[in-house]
């Protein structure tokens, strides 16, 4: 017997299942602020996986937390590492709220480290902020 | 930093694994593995795949009557120009539902390798550009290309429907086909044949081309059930991907050799393999420009960036007059990427499962084996179009390595043995060698 009690492989394979089945994120992002707008940003699907199309709610408030309406947003992402974007071209197709944003057609198609831009255009002003993770 | 989290929790979970192993596992028992290799080995297994998904598209691609239908269809001959030619002529069940060939032959010489169709139940996209999106509308576009099938949509049409077996097998599933008198009517006509079939098909009045391609579409659909059958079975790899995941080191070592473990650490880390061939299917299905014309050189197939375009004007795609597929269910064509310098020259990323002994390889058959395969890779530097591939700079040694671990990845399908033949009542002259 090589296996003790204490690297059971029920234990090791609760551990692993939960944190090392396969590149995933969990879907709610840290807000990020800008110099105009606070966004946050949350997938539908949970956890965030590769090769799975997906969509996203973007939350747009402005430096006093009031919800942005009417915004213009766009969307670009990739791989610094890899000199790439992102498999699809995601798109805000609706305002679901004040301030709250469908974006349909994210992908993400590799493992590694990943930022999606988000170019922000509304009576504020203009400005992009970045996310940045890990799948 | 929100994106530290992820990183942040698997450092926790490292910390875990390295007490653990500290605390008790004899050092001649765990695998060569960091917790990340580990990570992406055990997502590699084929017990992380789910169900194939759903086709909105086609209602009965899980239907087994049309299983049975398509069955018979992917192996009758009648459905080409010459009556020589059956799906099974280049997809050969004996050579994994491809062929060894570096271009097909149909009734011509075709401009690229056959692909396998085992597994594409899982891609959003089919062929080597992506020009089709569904299985069906794959399987349609063969019958009438001049150097597959060389069929004309009519002419399939007809001879499907002609025959009293197959008419009754499409009305049990898609309703009353066209009457037998207006199919006689019909002149012999196709939307991507020769000149005189184009000026035929444009001819036809607006109600007979929607019949004829209507009828034509559930041709594809029972054709997409059938293909959707055949699937990936386990192999050594699995078991050892699964005896990882139970943490069990000394199971998993039973079932790969010293060799295939080190290419197994190679095929996640320095060789950068699973970077599109990744998940339980060893494939992104994606597209990507791996430098085949070489340093300086624009290709001279332009792989994606035309099979793109061809794939938003398909009207069998899943948007098109002939799909069941609501707009909420196309996703990946409303936001497909249509533009941009990384899709010229990009073709899709092939699963490894299976890819052992299957040459030649790459989309017009550049290698005759893996070990060539990995040879370019080993060399490829950054092309005009693409930085994604660096020089891998492995040795003789690592090179075999790598070999050995994708020769892990071959196992019989998981698929019914019947379904691996021609089936028992084909029409017997009509049926593929």
């Amino acid at each position: 017997m090589k296996i003790s009690h204490c690297q059971h492989p029920a234990f090791v394979s609760a551990v692993m299942a939960t944190l090392f089945a396969a590149p995933a994120l969990a879907s709610d992002f840290a807000p990020l602020q800008g110099e105009h707008y606070q966004l946050r940003v949350a997938s539908r699907v949970s956890p965030v996986v590769i090769n799975r199309i997906h969509a996203w709610e973007l939350d747009l408030r402005d430096r006093e937390g009031q919800p942005v309406t009417q915004a213009a947003i766009t969307v670009r992402g990739g791989m610094p590492a890899h000199n790439h974007g992102l498999p699809t071209a995601p798109e805000v197709t609706q305002e679901l709220a004040p301030g709250r944003y469908l974006l349909e057609g994210m992908k993400f198609q590799m493992g590694g480290e990943w930022e999606v831009n988000f170019q922000v255009d509304a009576e504020p002003g203009q400005e992009t902020l970045t996310l940045r993770f890990s799948l | 930093m929100n994106y530290l989290l992820p990183t942040i929790a698997k450092a926790v979970v490292l910390a875990m694994l390295v007490a653990m192993g500290a605390c008790t596992a004899p050092r001649e028992s765990a695998l060569p593995f960091t917790p990340a290799e580990r990570e992406l080995l055990i997502g590699l297994g084929l017990h992380n795949l789910p169900a194939a998904p759903t086709v909105a598209s086609n209602p009965v691609a899980d239907d087994p009557r049309a299983v049975r239908f398509g069955q018979q269809l992917f192996f009758d001959k009648r459905l080409s120009g010459n009556g020589q030619v059956a799906c099974a002529s280049c997809h050969k069940p004996e050579y994994h539902f491809k062929d060894d060939r570096a271009r097909s032959v149909g009734t011509g010489v075709t401009a690229r390798k056959s692909m396998t169709v085992v597994g594409t139940a899982y891609s959003p996209w089919l062929f080597w550009d992506g020009r089709r999106d569904s299985l069906w509308a794959q399987a349609l576009e063969p019958l009438e290309d001049p150097r597959e099938h060389g069929g004309n949509r009519v002419e399939i049409v007809r001879t499907v429907l002609s025959d009293a077996g197959y008419r009754d097998a499409y009305t049990s599933l898609f309703g009353p086909p066209p009457s037998a008198d207006d199919l006689r009517r019909l002149p012999a006509a196709n939307p991507r044949g020769s000149a005189e079939e184009r000026a035929a098909w444009s001819a036809m009045p607006p109600a007979d081309q929607h019949a004829v391609a209507t009828a034509f579409a559930n041709i594809g659909r029972a054709l997409e059930a059938y293909q959707r059958q055949l699937q990936y079975g386990p192999t050594a790899f699995d078991a050892f991907a699964k005896a990882l995941a139970a943490g069990d080191d000394d199971t998993a070592r039973e079932h790969l050799t010293a060799d295939q473990i080190e290419g197994a650490k190679l095929f996640v880390g320095q060789a950068n393999c699973i970077h599109c061939h990744n998940g339980p299917l060893f494939t992104n299905n994606e597209f990507h420009n791996t430098g085949l014309e070489g340093p300086g050189m624009l290709p001279s197939d332009r792989g994606r960036v035309d099979g793109v375009k061809m794939l938003r004007a398909d009207e069998f795609n899943c948007l098109g007059p002939y799909s069941d597929a609501t707009e909420d269910d196309c996703a990946e064509l409303r936001f497909v990427k249509w533009h941009g310098i990384e899709l010229v020259g990009a073709f899709r990323t092939v699963s490894l499962r299976n890819i052992a002994g299957s040459g030649p390889f790459m989309h017009t058959g550049q290698f005759a084996t893996l070990a060539e395969v990995i040879d370019f890779y080993n060399v490829a530097q950054p092309t005009i179009i693409s930085d994604e591939l660096q020089p891998l700079r492995l040795t003789e040694n690592q090179k075999q390595q790598l070999v050995a671990f994708l020769e892990s990845l071959s196992g019989p399908l998981d698929a019914p043995a019947s379904l691996l033949t021609a089936p028992a009542n084909a029409v017997a002259a009509a049926t593929a060698d």
